[in-house]
């Protein structure tokens, strides 16, 4: 009988957090297969092609007929335990530091015997279910369980190590301006989140689904701009150390293609949020995440990042939106905690966190949502995804329901695959079929899943046509069967997991400093209407961020005014589709 | 494929037992012991080192080093060498190889040499480097080493035969009392049933006193023909028999029998004697179930009456069963791969009658056995061999 695991206290401060440790993390090269399995969240052992014997652990021939054709293929999951023993002992620091652990040997029904990790409701001659999970060196270790469901499974110890539950843990979403990060926090508050800081930048100004946000209790709008250096650091010094799980939503999408658009400025834009502010953010909540992979079962646990598909097709009508995602920006942060021996890995997939937030939001918070439907996993072209999960429920499994793109974190086991000749797709197919049109939404309107005017007005500029009624945030209703992709957002997922003991790369700005508002040093010459209410001064009311922006701005171009091409403070255009003021829109 | 009759060992002996005792933690290298076993291996058999003209070596911390660096390090210039990685079952496979090497001419004197130092950290490396499925399959799982995997056997087995902790404890028991008259055990306190039984659990059913202590030390003999023994005025042991068996029953799911239930009959046949002739019994003793599992697989009583049989035999030096008389690893500490050594070592002690405090009277026919290897879920490597003194 498994306890539930009860509210964290709240930390006390005098005593020393626990830092990271791995559980031990080399395997031979054959062994990676499983490890694939567990990224696909499928339990697959080798078979011999000749004899048909499954063998366990990975062998390089068959130990019945010595074939060298083994190959990994889904297995039976039913197996009977044993034995089982408790290492009260470990003589490695991670197990050391949380033994008692408890292992048993299970006779798979396919034959192999299976030493693993086991769920406390094991019991010795009872049939258990065999899984591959993710251990925080992310690598595939084998985890038994009852065969049926049993009281707070997913609340076992030794499961809980596997897993990033939102259970009772603080999140940041990084863009709760964006309808992914508006799902995102109603499937984290389903998931049991304790607390959800939702990050908007310019939060003083209204949008789509801000009052729910605001209402909903265990929500926390905090100010937020991914692009800029400033917002990120003043967040992350009053929330970086406890934000758990962070999920980077952040997205700038507008329309038109490398040809079409008639200035950089939509460009630098779009780089400045996903590719830049996906930097800053890393820089900003990265070190003390990763302090804290340790820290009690609040620890910090995952970072997850939603990019669009495009970041590994090109669609021409967002043809200069595909190379700004970042998974192999998100690699390459990996790659660096890795060579640092601080990072373990989890992965990217094809549509999947949107598909399993949207799943989420669909199907458990379909009233709030006002969504009726599911959306399925069949994307035509690609390779085939495995079933939906909302992402909450992807941490607490924390199995990616789908791979695929190297360049991710999650696609390093699978690259490793590749290179010893694994023969299965590793990118999607990009989707280049421009005659297919979009498919219609409930309302047969043309889907353009995107949430503001400015994004009208792009579609209007790269002569698409407009949506009458706007979509402003609500996305288009996703029906049982849609694709996923049809609204134009596909979407990709991957999340880093627990960071470890780190240095903060920069000092974090003092209180004094952070409260500090410079005046604007080149008083502007246009009045600015502000859609704050209440605030129709004509005046110059830019903010230090501001002018940390527009001095940046200003570096980047040699503009050196703040004046209505470049401004920050301009008219109602920019302050509706503006550049610096409608982040994620 | 026929199976044909073994040769037999006809004139093999085995000579000069060493010990460089142990300790508990040393910051000597495993060739430094090794270096140490030869010397003393060489001053008491009263040959010149260029004497030895065949090498086996076993080591689990030699870190690069192989049979043949130890050659150029001490000077040896030999025409066998053998480097033998069966960990616990390395000492039974070393005299057959050498026992067949000499019995050819290949070579005439042999030293068969075991070492390991024990430092802080090389046990924990050990575990963790032990085996590609060790590594893949086990050492990620709690790592809880050797304790846990022998946990689950012993469990099993305890479950299966009904044995209690009880009936595992008087193995370590008598050991505890044997190794208090070895001057070189690292255990010397006395152990009684009760504090066996209150001990820490390490990995359930293992408890302290389940488990041997790693240290350093080496152990080392010489095997030769028996006219060069006779030539050079050494007592010698008769090599009657051996076994050898690895990977056995590997259909058992989970271990309740070594290799040599498959081989104990050839190793009585081929020695010409019944288990009751046995003077002296030296079984590896990595735990105590391991031991009892060997009572019943070396034919001492059937396969599920080991508990039976500990309970009617004083396992003693002075019992009529003595066995493990120098404390075995359990009590004397296991040093590495010179704990697959330690029983053959005190086994040839016995019957050439040089065991001291801890000699069995008239002890004149002796059986060591090996264990080893547990490479994923069960040890896979067992041997066992038995020999004469010179009285039998």
């Amino acid at each position: 009988m498994i306890e539930p695991i009860k509210p964290p206290q709240r930390k006390n401060p005098l005593l020393r957090t626990r830092l990271p440790a791995s559980p031990p993390k080399p395997r031979s090269g054959t062994s990676h297969g499983f490890t694939r399995a567990a990224a696909e969240g499928r339990l697959m052992l080798q078979r011999c092609e000749a004899c048909g014997t499954f063998t366990y652990p990975a062998r390089e021939a068959s130990p019945s007929c010595l074939s060298p054709g083994l190959a990994f293929v889904d297995a039976p999951s039913r197996g009977m335990l044993l034995a089982e023993t408790t290492a009260r002992v470990p003589s490695d620091v991670y197990f050391r530091e949380r033994a008692p652990w408890r292992i048993g040997l299970v006779k798979m029904d396919c034959g192999p015997t299976i030493v693993a990790h086991l769920d406390a409701d094991c019991g010795e001659g009872t049939l258990v279910r065999m899984s591959f999970q993710l251990d925080k060196s992310e690598q595939a270790v084998a985890f038994a369980r009852p065969e049926g469901e049993t009281p707070n499974m997913a609340d076992d110890r030794q499961w809980w190590e596997m897993t990033a539950d939102p259970k009772f843990r603080r999140v940041l979403v990084t863009n709760g301006r964006s309808v992914i990060g508006q799902k995102a926090v109603a499937a984290l508050k389903v998931a049991g989140a304790n607390t959800v800081f939702v990050g908007v930048a310019e939060p003083w100004r209204p949008f789509t689904g801000d009052v729910l946000l605001r209402v909903q209790e265990g929500v926390e709008v905090v100010t937020l701009d991914a692009a800029d250096e400033k917002s990120a650091a003043d967040l992350a010094v009053d929330i970086g150390g406890k934000a758990d799980i962070l999920v980077n939503t952040t997205e700038y999408v507008r329309p038109g293609g490398q040809l079409d658009r008639r200035s950089m400025r939509i460009a630098r834009d779009e780089i400045d949020q996903a590719y830049l502010g996906f930097i800053n953010l890393a820089q900003a909540f990265g070190p003390a995440t990763r302090m804290r992979g340790a820290d009690g079962i609040n620890n910090s646990v995952a970072w997850v990042h939603i990019l669009s598909v495009y970041a590994l097709a090109n669609w021409p009508a967002f043809g200069a939106y595909s190379p700004q995602p970042t998974p192999l920006l998100v690699q390459g942060i990996v790659d660096c905690m890795k060579a640092r021996g601080l990072k373990t890995v989890a992965f990217i997939g094809f549509s999947d966190a949107f598909g399993d937030l949207m799943h989420d939001a669909l199907s458990q918070s379909a009233k709030a949502a006002d969504i009726k439907g599911s959306p399925t996993n069949d994307m035509p072209g690609r390779i085939p995804l495995s079933r939906p999960r909302c992402c909450p429920h992807s941490l607490q499994v924390p199995t990616p329901s789908c791979y695929g793109g190297t360049g991710t974190p999650g696609a390093l086991p699978v690259i490793a695959l590749s290179e010893r000749g694994y023969k299965e797709p590793l990118y999607g197919q990009p989707w280049t079929d421009q005659r297919r049109p979009p498919a219609p939404c409930r309302q047969g309107r043309q889907r353009y899943h995107l949430s503001d005017r400015a994004g009208d007005r792009g579609r209007a500029a790269s002569g698409q046509p407009s949506d009458p009624e706007g979509c402003l945030g609500v996305p288009c209703g996703l029906r049982e069967g849609d694709r996923r992709d049809a609204n134009g957002l596909g979407l990709v997922a991957g999340w880093c997991s627990p960071m470890r003991a780190g240095v903060p790369r920069r000092p974090v700005p003092s209180r004094a400093r952070r409260n500090f508002v410079p005046r604007c040093a080149r008083p502007c010459s246009r009045p600015r209407r502000s859609s704050q209410p209440g605030a129709s001064t004509p005046s110059c009311r830019r903010t230090a961020s501001m002018i940390v922006r527009a001095s940046w701005s200003r570096s980047r171009t040699a503009n050196t005014s703040c004046g209505p091409e470049r401004g920050a403070c301009d008219g109602e255009q920019r302050a509706g589709g503006g550049r610096r003021h409608s982040r994620g829109a | 494929v026929t199976k044909s009759l073994r040769a037999p060992y006809d004139g093999i002996v085995m000579a000069a037992p060493v010990t460089i005792p142990y300790v508990r933690y040393s910051i000597e290298s495993a060739q430094w012991w090794i270096g140490r076993a030869l010397s003393a291996l060489v001053a008491q058999a009263g040959i010149k080192a260029s004497d030895i003209d065949g090498l086996c070596v076993s080591s689990f911390t030699m870190g690069t080093d192989s049979g043949i660096g130890l050659t150029q390090h001490f000077g040896l210039c030999v025409r066998w060498l053998d480097t033998i990685p069966l960990g616990g079952a390395s000492a039974i496979a070393a005299v057959r190889k050498a026992a067949r090497a000499v019995q050819a001419h290949d070579a005439d004197i042999v030293a068969c040499v075991a070492g390991d130092t024990n430092h802080v950290e090389s046990f924990r490396l050990t575990l963790e480097n032990f085996s590609r499925f060790n590594q893949d399959a086990v050492y990620p799982y709690g790592a809880g080493g050797a304790n846990a995997s022998f946990a689950l056997i012993a469990r099993n087995y305890m479950r299966t035969f009904a044995v209690t902790r009880e009936d595992v404890g008087r193995i370590a028991v008598a050991q505890r009392a044997n190794a208090l008259r070895n001057p070189h055990a690292l255990m010397k306190t006395p152990l009684t049933l009760e504090q066996y039984l209150a001990a820490r659990r390490i990995s359930d059913p293992i408890h302290l006193f389940d488990c041997v202590m790693p240290c350093a030390g080496a152990e080392a003999f010489l095997v030769m023909r028996d006219e060069t023994a006779a030539s050079l005025g050494l007592p010698a042991v008769r090599l009657l028999s051996t076994i050898e068996r690895h990977n056995a029953f590997a259909e058992d799911p989970i271990q309740v029998r070594g290799g040599w239930a498959m081989d104990v009959g050839e190793l009585y046949a081929m020695a010409g004697v019944k288990p009751d002739d046995l003077d002296v019994v030296q079984t590896y003793d990595d735990y105590p179930v391991i031991t009892m599992m060997q009572f019943e697989d070396l034919g001492f009583c059937k396969k599920g009456e080991g508990a039976a049989f500990v309970r009617q035999h004083d396992l003693r030096i002075e019992g009529d069963f003595p066995h493990n008389t120098s404390g075995g690893q359990l009590s004397v500490g296991q040093a590495g791969a010179a704990g697959a050594y330690l029983g053959l070592v005190e086994g040839l002690r016995q019957v050439l009658g040089t065991a001291g405090p801890t000699q069995v009277k008239k002890a004149s026919l002796g059986l060591a056995s090996g264990f080893g290897m547990i490479n994923y879920d069960r040890g896979l490597a067992s041997g066992a061999a038995i020999f004469a003194g010179p009285s039998r």
